[in-house]
C-alpha cells in the first residue's frame, strides 16, 4: 500500500492537488463513482451540476451527523432559553405580571419555542456549511479551463493526492476504465515566489 | 444500493421490483390482493368484540343503579364513536389532499386511506345513539335550562335541538356524499383505467375539502365543545381535526404494515413509503401539541372565568394527570422519537408508534368528553369506559379488514402509481 505521507509534486514544483476526470452524464459518473468507492479511495469527490439521487450510496458517504448536532444544539438551545426566562422571573427580576406566580412555566413555552428553532435553524445552516468546509474562496479545481463545465453539464470526480491509496497511474487508470472521457492532473497554487523586481 | 435515474440502470433491478414498473412482478395481482378468505377470521373476531362492546355499553344503564349510568354509558359510547369517527374523517381529508396536490408518492397507500374514508355510513348508524340520547347526554337541550340560564339563552340561536339535528344531517350528508364519490370514482378507474378519473377526483377534492374543513371544525364545536355549552374555543375545530389527523396517518400505516404482514405489497410499500408517513406522523404530533397548547395558553392567559372553567374541570380529580400524560405521551414521547430516521423507516417501529398514537389520542377523546357525565365532573372508572371505547372502534376495524381482503390494495389503474413504485428518499 502506498505510503500515506507521500507527496507528489509537478514537474515545475506545484504540489499535486488530485487528478481530475471528465463523464459524460449523471449515470456514468454514478457507477464510476461505485467503482472509485469499491477501489477503496477515501479523499475524493464527485462533482455535478445538481444533485445525483443516489449519489451517497455510489459513493458510500456515510449518514451525516448533522442532525444529531442539530437536535443536540436545538435542544440545547430550548432548555437555555427556558432556564433563562425561569431565573429571570424568579430570581433575576421578580416582577408580577397578569397576576401569574413567579416562574409559571406556561408563560416561558412560545419564546422556548421559538429559541428552539432559532439554535435550530443557526445549527443546520452554520453546521451543514462547517461540515463542506465552507466558505471557501478558492480551490484548486477551480483552475481548470475544464472543470468550469461543471455549472453547466459536465460531471466529474476528482481523486485526492492526499488520500492514502492514490498514485497518479493506477487512479487515472481506474478513472479510464470506469468511463472518464478525459483525465487531467491538478496541481495546487505555487508557493508564492519571491516577489520579482518592477523592471 | 443505488439506483440511478439516468444511465446504465440494468445492473440495479435488485431493489425489488420497485422502479420497473412495466409489468414487473410488484403489481402483480398476487401482490396486490389479499389471499383468498384473507380477514375472515380477524375481521370476524373484531366485529364479534366490537358487537359485544356495543351491547355492554346498551346494557351498562340496566345493570348500574346510579343516577348517571346512562349518561355515563352514553359518554363512554361519545369518546368511542369520535375516535372512529375521527378515523375516518381523517382519512377522508387525506384522501383529498393527495388527490388535491396530486401527490404521486402515496399512490400505494391511497386505497388504505380510502377503505377507512369509506366507512362513513358505517358512522352514519353509530351516530343513532347519539341522536336518540342526545337530550341526556347534552344538556342545554333541556328546554327548562333555556328559561334559567341567561348564557344558554343568548346561544339558543346556535344550540337549539332543531338546528343542531339538521347540522349533524348535513355533515353526515356531505361526509356520505364526499366518500362515495372518490371512494367509488378510485374504485371505477380500477376497472376501467380511465385516467380522466383522478381529474374529477381532484376537483371533487377542491370543492369538498372546503366543507369538509367547515363541517369537521363544526362536528367538534356540536358533539364536543357543546357537552360544556358555557365554553367555547374557537380554536375546537382546529384541536378536533389534528387529533383525526394524527390518528389517521396511524391508522394508515397499520393498514399498510397489515397488508405486509400477509405478505402483500413486497416492492410496492416499501420503508420509503413508511418514511414519509412517518415524517408526516412526526408534523402532526407537533401541529396537535401546537394547537393544544395555544388553546390552552390563551386561556391560561386570559385568566377569564368562563373560559377557565373546561380547564379547571380537568385540573382535578385524575384528570390533571391524564393531561399531563397527554403532554408526554401524545407529543414529547412520540416526537423524540419519530425523530429518528431508522424508526420512521422500520415498519415494525413505526406501526409500535402508529399504535401508541391511536391510544394517546383515545386518552385525549377521553379526556375531553368524560369530564362532563359525571356530576362532579369526577373520574369514576367503570367497565363501561372500555366497552365504549372499544365498541365503535372495533367494529370500524373490522369492517375495514373485511374491506382489504376483498378488491385491489392499491388503486391499480392510478396514473401516478409508477411513480409511487419508484418513490424513494434520498434523504
Amino acid at each position: 500500500m502506498a505510503a500515506a505521507t507521500r507527496e507528489y509534486r509537478t514537474e515545475r514544483g506545484a504540489k499535486v492537488y488530485g487528478v481530475l476526470a471528465e463523464f459524460p452524464n449523471p449515470g456514468v459518473v454514478s457507477h464510476a463513482a461505485e467503482r472509485v468507492r469499491d477501489a477503496g479511495y477515501s479523499r475524493w469527490d464527485v462533482y455535478s451540476p445538481f444533485p445525483i439521487h443516489g449519489i451517497d450510496d455510489a459513493m458510500g458517504l456515510p449518514a451525516t451527523k448533522l442532525p444529531l448536532v442539530v437536535a443536540f444544539v436545538g435542544l440545547t438551545g430550548a432548555c437555555l432559553g427556558f432556564i433563562f426566562q425561569y431565573w429571570v422571573s424568579t430570581e433575576g427580576y421578580a416582577t408580577v405580571v397578569q397576576g401569574k406566580p413567579a416562574g409559571a412555566w406556561q408563560a416561558f413555552i412560545p419564546v422556548t419555542f421559538e429559541i428552539g428553532v432559532l439554535f435550530t435553524a443557526f445549527t443546520a445552516l452554520l453546521g451543514m456549511l462547517a461540515f463542506n468546509g465552507l466558505p471557501r474562496w478558492h480551490h484548486p479545481l477551480m483552475t481548470r479551463e475544464r472543470f468550469l463545465g461543471v455549472g453547466d453539464d459536465k460531471f466529474f470526480i476528482a481523486i485526492e493526492a492526499d488520500d492514502p491509496r492514490f498514485d497518479p497511474e493506477p487512479t487515472r487508470a481506474l478513472l479510464v476504465a470506469a468511463g472518464a472521457t478525459s483525465v487531467e492532473l491538478v496541481e495546487e497554487e505555487l508557493p508564492p515566489a519571491p516577489a520579482p523586481a518592477a523592471h | 444500493m443505488s439506483q440511478i435515474t439516468m444511465g446504465h440502470g440494468a445492473g440495479h433491478a435488485a431493489h425489488g421490483a420497485a422502479g420497473h414498473g412495466h409489468g414487473g412482478s410488484a403489481t402483480d395481482r398476487a401482490n396486490v390482493t389479499m389471499p383468498d378468505g384473507w380477514g375472515k377470521g380477524l375481521g370476524g373476531v373484531l366485529l364479534l368484540v366490537g358487537a359485544a362492546c356495543l351491547a355492554g355499553t346498551a346494557a351498562y344503564p340496566f345493570l348500574d343503579s346510579s343516577d348517571y349510568a346512562a349518561k355515563h354509558a352514553l359518554a363512554a359510547y361519545l369518546v368511542g364513536f369520535t375516535v372512529a369517527l375521527g378515523l375516518i374523517l381523517g382519512t377522508l381529508g387525506i384522501v383529498m389532499m393527495w388527490h388535491l396536490v396530486k401527490a404521486g408518492w402515496s399512490v400505494t397507500l391511497l386505497r388504505q386511506a380510502e377503505n377507512v374514508a369509506s366507512m362513513v355510513p358505517l358512522a352514519i348508524v353509530l351516530v343513532a345513539p347519539i341522536v336518540a340520547f342526545a337530550p341526556k347526554l347534552y344538556k342545554w337541550m333541556n328546554p327548562e335550562l333555556v328559561k334559567t340560564d341567561e348564557v344558554l339563552a343568548h346561544k339558543v340561536g346556535y344550540l337549539n335541538p332543531t338546528f343542531f339535528y339538521v347540522r349533524l344531517a348535513v355533515y353526515f350528508v356531505l361526509w356520505a356524499v364526499l366518500s362515495a364519490r372518490l371512494v367509488g370514482l378510485s374504485r371505477r378507474q380500477d376497472e376501467t383505467g380511465d385516467k380522466w378519473l383522478s381529474n374529477k377526483m381532484s376537483f371533487t377534492s377542491a370543492w369538498g375539502i372546503l366543507l369538509f374543513a367547515l363541517s369537521v371544525a363544526f362536528a367538534g364545536f356540536d358533539l364536543l365543545m357543546s357537552l360544556d355549552f358555557h365554553w367555547f374555543s374557537t380554536m375546537w375545530g382546529v384541536y378536533f381535526f389534528a387529533g383525526n389527523m394524527i390518528s389517521s396517518l396511524a391508522i394508515i400505516v397499520l393498514c399498510m404494515s397489515i397488508c405486509r404482514s400477509a405478505g402483500r405489497l413486497r416492492g410496492v410499500v416499501t420503508e420509503d413509503h413508511y418514511h414519509d408517513m412517518g415524517k408526516l406522523m412526526l408534523g402532526f404530533t407537533v401541529f396537535w401539541a401546537y394547537i393544544g397548547f395555544s388553546q390552552y395558553f390563551l386561556i391560561w392567559y386570559a385568566n377569564i372565568p368562563e373560559e377557565t372553567a373546561w380547564f379547571l374541570v380537568r385540573y382535578g380529580d385524575g384528570w390533571k394527570t391524564l393531561g399531563i400524560v397527554m403532554m408526554f405521551g401524545h407529543f414529547v414521547g412520540p416526537f423524540l422519537i419519530l425523530l429518528f430516521r431508522k424508526v420512521k423507516r422500520t415498519p415494525a417501529l413505526l406501526s409500535l408508534v402508529a399504535s401508541w398514537i391511536i391510544l394517546m389520542h383515545c386518552v385525549d377523546m377521553f379526556w375531553v368528553i368524560r369530564p362532563m357525565a359525571d356530576p362532579a365532573f369526577a373520574m369514576k372508572l367503570s367497565w363501561v369506559d372500555l366497552t365504549g371505547l372499544i365498541g365503535p372502534v372495533a367494529v370500524l376495524m373490522g369492517l375495514v379488514v373485511l374491506k382489504m381482503g376483498r378488491g385491489n390494495l392499491i388503486p391499480v389503474n392510478d396514473p401516478r402509481l409508477p411513480e409511487a413504485l419508484r418513490h424513494r428518499n434520498y434523504v
